[in-house]
């Protein structure tokens, strides 16, 4: 009786360090409960190669940002920011899993891939491992001028919450390409 | 018989075979062959001929013939012979010869040998004798004087020339590398196999001098071709040296095509897919090698669709060594898949021609899911532009329902600013507005034909239900985050029977009103409410204004005060203890986007049906 309920005590003390790693490893991107999903694995097909589709938009998207590597399920390495013109040219005719068609997302089409669920990041780690928890480039320029913004600024999505917003394009941010399917 | 009674001695050179001892030369295996007999009679010489001079001694009974003196060219062969006699019974005969001469007798009851010339560098006398031994022991020696004459083989020069690309053999374009290769030459008769076998020397005889810098004692000759206008032919000539002196020389003319002659790299870009009225970026490059090519006459051009009118645009150059030759055209309106073959051609000021062609595949009009951005304005370094702008590409602007709005492709079911496309839709929830005739005083709610989404229009009448000034908390009793928000008690901001001015009381008013007929109407989730951003206005609001009249009023477009509008996603960023106490909502005056306290009171549009997401 006494050899069993160290047994048990065993057990229990296993379960609670395999609950430790897991609140670990899952600790990188803090999702409150019932806050509902926006972005969950549910509305996205896997397409290999490091490309994942997005269903409700018809999208594909690269599952790395641009600078990492996607390799056996994760993207390795750091991601590397770049100008909005950069950010550009760098998307056009870029080689990527057999397509050169890969563009800056605008900033509507990145949007759908936010998770409000989620902060730092707040995006579905699953479809896009290892996502820097800040603002990436859109290709939508700021058309407006009467609040003190001028051509010189342009959308991006803030991988840290999800927000919209406008940023100087001489600032250095990181890309994540998409094609159309 | 053991006496010949005429010794013929046949003198051959036999054939010969040198294997140089490099392995790549291994194909060059080299035969000489050469048969020269020479038939001595020596009957006038009898039995004894070659003993006159030497009286056999009194233990040398036997009488030994190693045959006459000869004469051999450096590794050439000769055939000896010999006899005995005076002895008794059967003989046996040796040849002693000093090391270095080869010499193989076949048995030692015949004479017979082959001996092989060693490689001299001068006239070289060998003695060579001949040992006869009878059964007896008894011996008898003779000997012969072998005379080995040095031959030298001049070396043989092999030049191999590189061919560059587009260029005719032995033809060289300016400032490209010419390679004489001359290491294949080869010499027969090296004298050591310690020693390099040859030794070169380049020099240049003809045409404008290119060996300045250039080593010219290697076995291969590179240089750069100069630049210069006009073709010249030019003459390279080289003297190869083998060990012994010997020096064999070799002329190499080649052409330098000079300026005029040398062509242009052009380069039409990547083949990328596109849809039906989007931009199609094209980034051309010349490069040459002739600095004073230029300026170039550039054209591109669609080959199999003559109702495509590209543009192209130059960037500056430094050089026409290097121009890039940027262009854009709007994909055609298609059916079917189309590949455009897409030609850049480029004219030097000589007159030559240059193309390369790149394929561009063109789908049939596409099918969104999403909306737009509204965006049709093209930004270069802080302006902004209706035009496209090549050293900013693949913006926005370029893809998209908006482009094919711009490129009049249509895709619409209703109408709308740019790539947008509504439909109205009257208090019982019936199509209002077409083509012809714009009734929007009849509109109640509005169709949104690419999402699915319908969405309830503002009003301006002070005293309407949806006026729009009326502002309300956020409230909602599920999926909000452990914060239902505020029930705004004894809220004055809004037009609702009862004091709660909050958004669910909206929602069940609205439902209960039935609105267009609907009953299932709801605030939008964020990716819903941004999905009617229309990005591309220069002013307050951002939403296609003729469609979604009374978002703010003249006022507060002017006055550019926030609009803010209410989401129902409870935002994860800022939750303390569980409990997200703020909502999302955009600012419809300039579509930015933010977090919210549930307490403040803002706009409400509701929406119902689409696709979800």
């Amino acid at each position: 009786m006494r050899q069993l309920m160290i047994k048990r005590w065993l057990w229990v003390s296993l379960w609670a360090v395999l609950a430790f790693i897991s609140y670990r490893s899952e600790a990188e991107s803090l999702c409150p409960a019932a806050i509902p999903e926006t972005a969950n694995g549910n509305l996205y097909e896997e397409l290999g190669e490091g490309e994942i589709l997005h269903l409700p938009s018809d999208l594909v998207f690269m599952r790395c940002s641009l600078g990492q590597t996607w390799q056996n399920g994760a993207c390795i390495g750091e991601a590397d920011t770049f100008t909005w013109q950069e950010a550009l040219q760098i998307s056009i005719g870029y080689d990527y899993a057999d397509s050169q068609n890969w563009r800056l997302p605008n900033v509507k089409e990145l949007s759908v891939i936010a998770e409000r669920a989620c902060v730092r990041p707040a995006i579905n780690e699953e479809a896009f491992p290892s996502t820097p928890a800040d603002d990436f480039w859109t290709s939508t320029v700021s058309v407006q001028t009467q609040s003190g913004q001028s051509a010189n600024g342009a959308w991006s999505v803030a991988f840290f919450n999800g927000t919209t917003s406008l940023r100087n394009v001489e600032r250095n941010l990181h890309v994540r390409l998409v094609r159309t399917r | 018989m053991k006496r010949e009674t005429g010794l013929c001695f046949a003198l051959y050179f036999s054939s010969f075979t040198i294997r140089r001892k490099f392995a790549m030369f291994t194909r060059y295996l080299f035969m000489l062959l050469s048969l020269l007999v020479v038939c001595l009679s020596i009957s006038a010489c009898g039995g004894g001929g070659a003993s006159d001079d030497a009286p056999p001694s009194s233990r040398q009974a036997i009488l030994v013939n190693a045959g006459t003196d000869i004469s051999l060219n450096e590794l050439g062969s000769a055939e000896l012979s010999g006899a005995a006699s005076g002895g008794s019974g059967i003989y046996t005969f040796e040849w002693q010869v000093p090391a270095s001469i080869t010499i193989e007798q076949a048995s030692t009851d015949s004479a017979s040998a082959i001996v092989t010339a060693p490689v001299v560098a001068e006239e070289t006398s060998y003695t060579l004798s001949l040992i006869a031994t009878d059964e007896n022991g008894q011996t008898g020696q003779r000997s012969i004087t072998l005379t080995v004459l040095p031959v030298n083989e001049l070396p043989t020069v092999v030049i191999n020339v590189n061919q560059l690309e587009n260029y005719a053999p032995f033809a060289f374009p300016v400032n490209a590398e010419v390679v004489l290769d001359a290491s294949q030459s080869f010499d027969l008769d090296p004298q050591s196999e310690e020693e390099a076998p040859l030794s070169y020397e380049w020099q240049q005889v003809a045409g404008t001098f290119a060996l300045n810098g250039v080593a010219t004692n290697e076995s291969q000759l590179r240089f750069m071709t100069p630049v210069i206008t006009r073709a010249e032919t030019a003459q390279f000539m080289l003297s190869v040296r083998d060990q012994e002196g010997g020096v064999a020389t070799a002329r190499q003319t080649i052409e330098f095509v000079g300026e005029e002659g040398t062509l242009a790299v052009v380069d039409a870009g990547t083949a990328i897919s596109v849809f039906s009225g989007e931009i199609v970026s094209l980034f051309g490059s010349v490069l040459n090698d002739a600095p004073n090519a230029g300026p170039y006459t550039f054209a591109w051009e669609v080959l199999n669709n003559s109702g495509v009118r590209v543009e192209q645009q130059l960037r500056e150059t430094q050089s026409w060594q290097s121009q890039q030759v940027d262009a854009h055209f709007v994909a055609p309106n298609v059916a079917i898949d189309q590949v455009l073959s897409v030609e850049l051609s480029v004219v030097d000021r000589f007159g030559k021609t240059v193309t390369d062609t790149v394929e561009i595949t063109v789908y049939p009009k596409q099918k969104f899911l999403i909306n737009d951005t509204g965006v049709s304005t093209f930004a270069s370094s802080g302006q902004l532009s209706n035009i496209y702008q090549s050293a900013y590409p693949g913006q926005d602007a370029q893809y998209g329902a908006d482009a094919l709005a711009a490129a009049n492709v249509d895709i619409k079911t209703g109408r709308g600013d740019e790539g947008f496309d509504f439909t109205r839709l009257n208090e019982n929830g019936d199509p209002v507005d077409d083509q012809v005739n714009n009734n929007s005083q009849q509109a109640a709610c509005l169709r949104d034909n690419i999402t699915g989404l319908i969405w309830e229009l503002k009003s301006s009448d002070t005293n309407a239900i949806n006026y729009t000034a009326q502002a309300y908390t956020w409230y909602q009793e599920e999926d909000n985050g452990n914060d239902a928000g505020a029930i705004n008690e004894s809220g004055d901001s809004c037009n609702l029977s009862g004091t709660r001015c909050n958004t669910q009381a909206y929602i069940d008013a609205i439902n209960a009103l039935g609105l267009c007929g609907f009953s299932d109407w709801r605030l939008p989730n964020h990716y819903e409410l941004q999905s009617i951003i229309h990005y591309g206005r220069a002013q307050s609001p951002s939403v296609d204004i003729a469609y979604f009249p009374n978002t703010g009023s003249a006022d507060e477009y002017t006055a550019q005060v926030p609009l803010w509008y209410w989401t129902r996603q409870s935002s994860a960023d800022g939750v303390s203890n569980d409990i997200a106490r703020n909502a999302w909502a955009i600012d419809f005056a300039n579509g930015l986007d933010n977090q919210l306290q549930k307490t403040s009171e803002r706009k409400v549009r509701l929406v119902r049906a689409g696709r979800g997401n």
